[in-house]
């Protein structure tokens, strides 16, 4: 009996919490470059690159510049957004011109947080950018989980558009 | 016949008492359902984003300068932190709970640091980068200098480290010569402005409707007040209740009595 009681409130605390950090961007990276991390290089939001990630993002883009980590054959973005009120962190790898996956590595909503497993997150793989800065693919949403669909559409979008802008290491 | 009298003398002192009630507790009514009715929609309404600019209800909430500020200078910028609001000249930068601890001129950039954080800005104090552990920002930081060759150096818990030219690694070297960003005392002027940003950004509107909905916007005999109010209202609904049913066995009566359905024997 209380070993039911103990399991039964461990999956209720489990359940209650929706916000963590999965995996520290240095962690991401390792795995994303095999241990070989690239050095950081910056895309600054200015001119055209500004209008576009603001189309995107439907606001201004909070920061000046984004830092990514490339080598000849992928890039590495690690982006945020405000889903409801908070900012989710999203790592996102991308190989000509498509996304090779795309991981949630902080999520600090109270809510919403079905977002962060691999049966939303891969429906990304392989999304490309049209030139109406959409993806090429329908994202399913999650019930009760909008904003933070929204949010890393966005960010799916944004990661693509700056990868196509990005200097050729 | 006396209980019948009894009766209606009670029914129409307690009709009196509710309309008095009514009548007295009328304006608790209407400023307690607009209070809350803006409280249910504190969102939409954005209470807790708006902010009073009115100096007599700032005094009233003894919204004043904190006892210590931390300001540092660069060029002609002066950067101050009063409690987590971060301010450069006349502008707010954002809040800042971590303590400042030292701005430099690098480039077209100013750069701030606070504890465990690098913050760069424009020198019009737009945001281009935070910088934090998971950028390489070294661990402990206590001081932000230029070194004789203008890149910027920190002083961190684990000794001296030295950003690259982009501000995107830092490298432990010993640096001689660092010219360390030192705290200095604001001018009036400058004081004087930040001030009144800083009260600005004191008190926001949802603070003053949540002390009117519940009278402590008036100290402890406010709240005690609308409790009365409370009692009130409680006293309305519990008469109201009274001299309806009242009213409805006084019907109920008037239509049992023989002859009042119009029947004959």
């Amino acid at each position: 009996m209380k070993i039911i009681l103990f399991s039964f409130f461990i999956v209720l605390s489990l359940s209650a919490q929706a916000r963590g950090v999965y995996q520290s961007s240095q962690a991401f990276l390792t795995e994303v470059f095999n241990a070989r991390v690239p050095k950081a290089a910056v895309i600054w939001f200015t001119g055209d690159v500004r209008d576009a990630a603001s189309t995107i993002l439907q606001h201004k883009p909070p920061r000046l510049r984004v830092r990514y980590w490339a080598n000849t054959s992928r890039s590495a973005w690690i982006l945020e957004e405000i889903g409801k009120e908070q900012p989710i962190t999203v790592g996102i790898v991308i190989e000509s011109g498509r996304i090779v996956s795309l991981k949630v590595l902080a999520f600090r909503e109270s809510r919403g947080d079905e977002v962060r497993h691999d049966f939303f997150t891969q429906q990304f793989r392989r999304a490309r950018l049209e030139k109406n800065l959409q993806l090429d693919k329908t994202i399913d949403g999650i019930s009760g989980a909008t904003l933070s669909v929204r949010a890393l559409r966005k960010l799916a979008r944004l990661a693509l558009y700056l990868d196509s802008q990005r200097a050729q290491p | 016949m006396t209980r019948h009298k009894k009766r209606r003398v009670s029914t129409r002192s307690m009709y009196h008492w509710h309309r008095y009630v009514g009548i007295s507790a009328a304006l608790f009514v209407i400023m307690l359902v607009i209070t809350g009715i803006l409280l249910n929609h504190t969102s939409e309404f954005a209470l807790d984003k708006r902010y009073v600019q009115n100096q007599w209800l700032l005094d009233w909430y003894g919204i004043a300068a904190p006892e210590q500020i931390s300001s540092y200078r660069t060029g002609e910028h002066w950067f101050s932190q009063w409690q987590d609001l971060l301010m450069m000249d006349e502008q707010e930068l954002g809040r800042e709970d971590s303590r400042l601890l030292g701005v430099v001129h690098y480039r077209d950039m100013l750069v701030v640091a606070v504890q465990g954080k690098v913050l760069l800005f424009t020198k019009q104090g737009e945001l281009i980068e935070k910088l934090s552990g998971s950028q390489g920002v070294p661990a402990g930081m206590r001081a932000i200098g230029l070194s004789p060759d203008k890149r910027v150096v920190v002083n961190a818990a684990h000794g001296t480290y030295i950003a690259d030219q982009e501000l995107l690694q830092w490298h432990d070297r010993k640096v001689q010569g660092v010219k360390w960003s030192a705290p200095d005392k604001l001018p009036a002027p400058v004081y004087q402005t930040m001030l009144e940003l800083y009260r600005g950004k004191g008190l926001n509107l949802e603070r003053v409707v949540l002390d009117l909905h519940s009278g402590r916007l008036f100290g402890r005999w406010g709240v005690y007040v609308v409790d009365a109010a409370a009692l009130l209202l409680l006293f309305l609904a519990c008469s109201g209740i009274w001299l309806w049913s009242m009213r409805w066995l006084r019907e109920r009566e008037r239509y049992n009595k023989p002859g009042a359905s119009g029947e004959t024997n």
